[in-house]
């Protein structure tokens, strides 16, 4: 009766070891999958990054900002710093209250002129924003 | 299947150990059993023993080497290497590598050619379906469908699942900004191999072999930051290709030094290449004049003459040289170009760019003391950067006094522009010769680098010179407002059929900024320049000043060099009141 029972004992271990096996195999299997995939995904992903970077420092070339600027003047009229136009905060004096602020020059004087305005107005769809504009510009 | 091994085995173990269980059990209850149930015995244990030892050394091995092979899900890696990314000094990329891909097909291993042919057209339209329908139709192993598709159009087609359609992919290098850096970047070959410029050089630093034995990595190789600004290499670049057309010149070279530590910040041959496009780089034109190439450079070397005269303390900046007459030399005569005719102080030798005055300060010094000056300021011997391109320059065997007459002004000696522009930010960052580099360098690095070819003193009476020279001599058109400019202008005669021509030129402007205390140092060179309108000179002056001033203006805020509009002597430049003996 103690051999049965004992025999028994034994089946049951050797169904439940080869239960953990299989389960502990499959797990294996599953974060195998798990870890080719993430691996995958990180080349991936290492790979795009490599490929925005690549794309960004072309959309970013100094070459090509130039020519969309120099393309580009007429709405955005945009030029290289003169040295006089760099100062440190110590060059600028304190404000008196007597000064009167004169501008060097007119802000827009030289690009924005009024045909210039008209011609951005008249591109526009929206008829209430160029009335603004142009109850400004009057 | 390592796994699956192991699984099995285990389950060999188990029922091993049963039947092992039994025979035990067997052996107690009939003791006086034969003597071959005790062979039986002895042969399971006997097997047990081997699976065991099987299953111990599977594990052992799978701890040891791993059999996690995550394999690449986009089909097999190409030949092609990876290289590190090159950066500018700033980070901005210079030259880095892309994945591209190329399709082909295994007509043997294709299902349906028409699901195949109709998936691609719709990735790719343009597509010439029937061609491939009757490649595909073949009985041929491999072909290639199409070259080079990007990474969007490889995943769409790879989520198709089409049977018989595979994808390899390389890595191609990649320049960003085309012609912009290209003398210094170099190129690669069709391997992925630097053949030129830096590229060349970082192969030579063991990238090369590392490939080779196979160790190097798919990633994570580290990027090389290179001590170019782009966009200051940009702004020279742009210019002199501005100056080329504009003077109709034949080539145009720029360089841009920081003197302290011998960094090359910006450096530009004209014509210049495209490194995507190796093939360009052949055309003879297109070489890399600003090392590999030796000119006479003229009168930019009365900057030399003129600091080893005052260095070798034979004449001082208050002498005076009788410039009223040509020098004649047995069949030689050497004259002015702007002949004042008179008696000239050496500050006046220096701005008028008088070879007579000149070519006797160099026989005050003698041709020793001249030849020991050269080779002290490094223009006797190839200069050697981290660049495989290199010249020797190319300089008498025998000097007589007519050679060192000659060399005084820049003639009869041939030297690489980079040369020329290393000596000369030894004389303005207080006597350092320091060699350039084209990878980042700290100034307390360039320090053990370098070595004093002349006295502190010398060199704040050169400052005080070139400064004078934009002021008042013939550097007048590279005056920038604000940032303190000094230089000094080179108009040399080129050799036309074996005999100097006077109207085919090789003009440079040598300078340095700001003079109160220089921290950059730029040479502009234009080769063969035509007059810009009818009538006028084609003068370095004229030509080279400008471009140069072009470039320091927009350069200057990028290198953080504040504008200042105070006088000269209120920011702490040299001055040496010098008496002109005219009066």
């Amino acid at each position: 009766m103690l051999r049965h029972t004992w025999t028994l004992f034994l089946c049951l271990m050797m169904v439940a070891g080869a239960a953990v096996t299989y389960q502990i195999k499959y797990r294996a299997e599953l974060a195998t999958e798990e870890a080719r995939d993430m691996v995958s995904e990180i080349n991936g992903l290492e790979e795009d990054i490599s490929r925005l970077k690549a794309q960004w420092s072309l959309l970013n070339q100094p070459s090509r900002l130039q020519a969309l600027v120099e393309n580009n003047a007429e709405v955005l009229p945009l030029t290289p710093l003169a040295p006089h136009q760099i100062a440190l905060l110590d060059n600028i004096p304190e404000r008196s209250p007597m000064s009167l602020i004169v501008p060097r020059r007119k802000p827009f004087s030289y690009a924005y002129e009024s045909n210039t305005l008209a011609k951005l107005i008249n591109q526009t769809s929206e008829p209430s924003l160029s009335d603004l504009i142009g109850s400004e510009a009057r | 299947m390592a796994l699956s091994d192991t699984f099995d085995a285990a389950k060999a173990k188990v029922s091993l150990l049963t039947s092992v269980r039994r025979h035990v059990s067997f052996k107690g209850t009939a003791v006086d059993q034969k003597d071959d149930s005790r062979l039986r015995l002895l042969m399971a244990v006997g097997l047990f023993a081997v699976i065991y030892a099987v299953i111990g050394l599977r594990l052992a091995g799978i701890a040891m080497f791993g059999e996690l092979d995550a394999g690449n899900p986009y089909g097999s890696s190409g030949v092609s290497a990876a290289r590190p990314d090159l950066l500018d000094r700033n980070g901005e990329v210079l030259a880095t590598d892309v994945k591209t891909f190329s399709m082909f097909a295994e007509p043997r291993r294709v299902l349906d050619a028409d699901e195949v042919v109709d998936g691609l057209a719709t990735i790719f339209p343009d597509l010439d379906s029937d061609a491939i329908r009757t490649r595909m139709a073949s009985d041929r192993g491999f072909m290639w469908l199409k070259r080079e598709i990007t990474q969007e159009q490889q995943r769409a087609i790879h989520r198709m699942g089409l049977a018989g359609v595979g994808f390899l992919n390389e890595n191609r290098r990649f320049y960003p900004g085309h012609e912009t850096a290209s003398h210094i970047l170099g190129h690669v070959n069709i391997d992925n191999e630097g053949i030129a410029g830096i590229e060349k050089h970082i192969d030579g630093q063991g990238l090369a072999d590392l490939q080779e034995a196979g160790l190097q990595m798919e990633r994570n190789l580290e990027p090389m930051r290179l001590s170019t600004d782009l966009r200051v290499q940009h702004v020279v670049r742009d210019e002199l290709t501005k100056a080329m057309e504009r003077y109709r010149a034949i080539a145009a070279m720029g360089i841009v030094l920081d003197v302290h530590t011998g960094e090359v910040i910006a450096m530009s041959s004209q014509p210049d290449y495209d490194p995507n496009i190796p093939a360009q780089a052949l055309e003879k034109e297109r070489m890399n004049r600003a090392t590999a190439g030796v000119f006479e450079m003229g009168s930019i070397f009365k900057t030399f003459t003129t600091a080893m005269a005052l260095d070798s303390g034979k004449v001082a900046i208050h002498d005076n040289f009788d410039a009223r007459r040509p020098i004649r030399v047995s069949r030689y005569t050497i004259n002015d170009f702007h002949g004042k005719h008179r008696v000239l102080s050496v500050p006046e030798v220096y701005i008028y760019s008088s070879n007579i005055g000149t070519a006797k300060m160099a026989l005050e010094v003698g041709i020793d003391g001249h030849k020991e000056f050269l080779s002290r300021l490094g223009l006797m011997d190839r200069l050697r950067t981290e660049l495989p391109e290199s010249a020797d320059p190319q300089h008498p065997s025998k000097w007589s006094q007519i050679s060192a007459m000659t060399i005084s002004f820049g003639h009869g000696i041939s030297v690489s522009p980079m040369q020329t522009a290393v000596a000369a930010a030894a004389l303005v960052n207080g006597g350092k010769l320091i060699p350039p580099t084209f990878f980042p360098r700290s100034e307390a690095e360039a320090d053990q680098l370098a070595r004093r070819v002349v006295s502190q003193e010398t060199s704040d009476k050169m400052r005080y010179l070139m400064r004078l020279n934009v002021l008042k001599g013939s550097g007048r058109r590279a005056e920038v407002q604000g940032y303190r400019l000094g230089g000094k202008t080179g108009t040399a005669e080129k050799v036309v059929d074996g005999k100097y021509s006077s109207s085919v030129r090789f003009n440079s402007f040598l300078a340095a900024f700001p003079m109160d205390d220089p921290k950059y140092l730029v040479l502009v060179v234009i080769d063969e320049p035509k007059p810009e309108k009818e009538g006028i000179g084609a003068t370095a002056g004229r030509n080279a000043a400008p471009t140069l001033a072009a470039i320091v203006k927009r350069a200057a805020p990028m290198l953080g060099v504040m504008p200042r509009m105070e006088s000269d002597a209120a920011l702490g430049i040299p001055q040496y009141n010098v008496p002109s003996p005219a009066r």
